[in-house]
């Protein structure tokens, strides 16, 4: 949802690798174009912004760098890693009912944590370690997506191994900011509250572009609901 | 015209967009989501259910656990717009194909949990009688003594032997579809995947299509397991069969 709504608003001002398990955004690729049906030769202009789209489960062993190399292959250069991908399910009757939390724990902290450090690393270890200067130059950044939950108690809502991932990956965005300062990439996190239900999508994929223009790193940035309770 | 003033003739007024999606994998095909304006949409569907209520679905496809209509039977109502010249011309000109303007389609209605359908691929002759229709002309299938799988059923009847050239699947007065209820057609990247489950559904969702040039290479079936009814159109233009022999070689057509 968040990468769709990202791609739909940038696919014009970046060249993006959308990083797909199973959707695709509704936008151009080189799978997929617009087509008029009642003039199929038409060049549109929805085509002339098209993301490169990699199918990849990246729990999946070797996925993270076959990503990391194809996105390198494509652009000759990564300025920006967007960690979108999350993995969400709530307990609702609690931690202690049954074994659901405790088996669930796992894979949050693989989808929510580990996939987001392995892809940081390895376009670190692969592009940015050597390149200190050109980093600060073009103002190289990470954006880990995040959730108010990692740093807020929303009770019953079933949310503590969900919350406690953000939590681990909130965390783990300070310590990559101060590692990945050596070599000029800045790393931050946006830890917005429920979206679409409390801030529209396209909300959160503005504040991950105005990240990337930003300076600031280390820093986790939360996303309230600021319209007034009705 | 129709009841709510639309001209189907005129596709322009009766299609809601005109962004459908081309996509290449697993092989070349267009879909499209609210393809009609729901005045129009509502109307398909009234007719089609106006057809179902009437008890005129008849299974009398070999090997296919559905019920089917010729929607040339039909043709005089909203449904007659797939057997249409320009939807036909708008079909053929998505995938460059010359058509011809021979038209087969029906309406299939698979009951819940009904059976998976065979893989195949759809490069399948079509017979169909008269001479070639003109630019502006449609020739429906099963008339002139002209058996759409057989070709001539009298002696003395002539025949023309076409290959299909687009497929058109459209779904309409279904349930609401989620994901977990199947029926979703099944497209897969060869023969191979078939078996091995490895290729991508379409879903069953009201006012949608998926519509494909049949190549060898175009394999796809009805996947089952429907929780609920399944409905649809589906429609092929036709190209000379010396065409589809000069491309692929006789051994490609799929003989019945």
């Amino acid at each position: 949802m968040l990468g769709d709504a990202f791609c739909r608003r940038y696919a014009r001002t970046h060249d993006i690798v959308a990083v797909c398990r199973t959707r695709v955004p509704a936008v151009a690729s080189q799978h997929e174009s617009f087509v008029d049906p009642l003039a199929p030769d038409a060049d549109l202009a929805d085509n002339e912004a098209r993301v490169f789209t990699v199918m990849a489960d990246l729990e999946q062993p070797g996925q993270v760098d076959r990503v990391v190399e194809l996105a390198l292959a494509r652009h000759d250069r990564i300025d920006v890693l967007v960690n979108g991908a999350g993995h969400q399910r709530h307990h609702p009757r609690g931690l202690v009912d049954a074994d659901g939390a405790v088996q669930d724990l796992s894979r949050h902290l693989a989808v929510n944590v580990a996939v987001p450090l392995q892809l940081a690393v390895r376009v670190a270890q692969l592009f940015w370690r050597d390149r200190a200067a050109e980093n600060r130059a073009e103002n190289r950044s990470v954006v880990n997506i995040s959730s108010l939950s990692g740093s807020r108690v929303y009770p019953r809502l079933g949310q503590g191994v969900y919350a406690a991932s953000k939590a681990a990956l909130n965390q783990l965005t300070r310590h990559l900011a101060d590692e990945f300062d050596a070599f000029g990439v800045r790393v931050n996190a946006l830890a917005p509250t429920s979206f679409p239900g409390l801030i529209p999508t396209e909300d959160v994929a503005d504040a991950i572009a105005r990240l990337d223009r930003e300076t600031i790193t280390g820093r986790v940035i939360a996303m309230e609901d600021d319209r007034p309770s009705r | 015209m129709t009841g709510t003033g639309l001209d189907p003739a005129d596709l322009s007024t009766v299609l809601a967009h005109r962004r459908w999606v081309r996509r290449s994998l697993p092989f070349p095909h267009v879909v499209a989501q609210n393809v009609f304006v729901p005045a129009f949409y509502d109307e398909l569907e009234r007719h089609f259910e106006h057809i179902k209520q009437a008890g005129l679905f008849q299974k009398n496809i070999r090997n296919y656990d559905a019920g089917s209509v010729l929607v040339r039977d039909h043709a005089d109502g909203p449904l007659g717009i797939f057997v249409s010249r320009p939807w036909h011309d708008l079909v053929a000109g998505l995938f460059g194909v010359r058509a011809t303007g021979d038209v087969t389609a029906g309406l299939h209605h698979h009951p819940p949990g009904g059976r998976a359908g065979w893989p195949h691929n759809d490069l399948n002759p079509g017979w169909f009688g008269g001479g070639w229709p003109e630019d502006d002309e449609i020739r429906h299938e099963g008339v002139d003594d002209i058996d759409y799988q057989l070709g001539p059923t009298r002696p003395g009847s002539e025949g023309r032997e076409t290959v299909r050239g687009v497929s058109v699947l459209f779904y309409l007065d279904n349930p609401d579809w989620r994901p977990g209820d199947g029926g979703e057609t099944g497209i897969y990247p060869s023969s191979d995947a078939v078996q091995r489950g490895t290729g991508i559904g379409v879903p069953p969702v009201n006012n949608s299509l998926v519509m494909f040039e049949s190549t060898p290479f175009t394999w796809h079936g009805y996947a089952g397991h429907s929780r609920h009814e399944r409905n649809s159109v589906v429609m092929w233009v036709h190209r000379r069969k010396s065409e589809a022999v000069q491309r692929w070689g006789e051994q490609s057509i799929a003989y019945w």
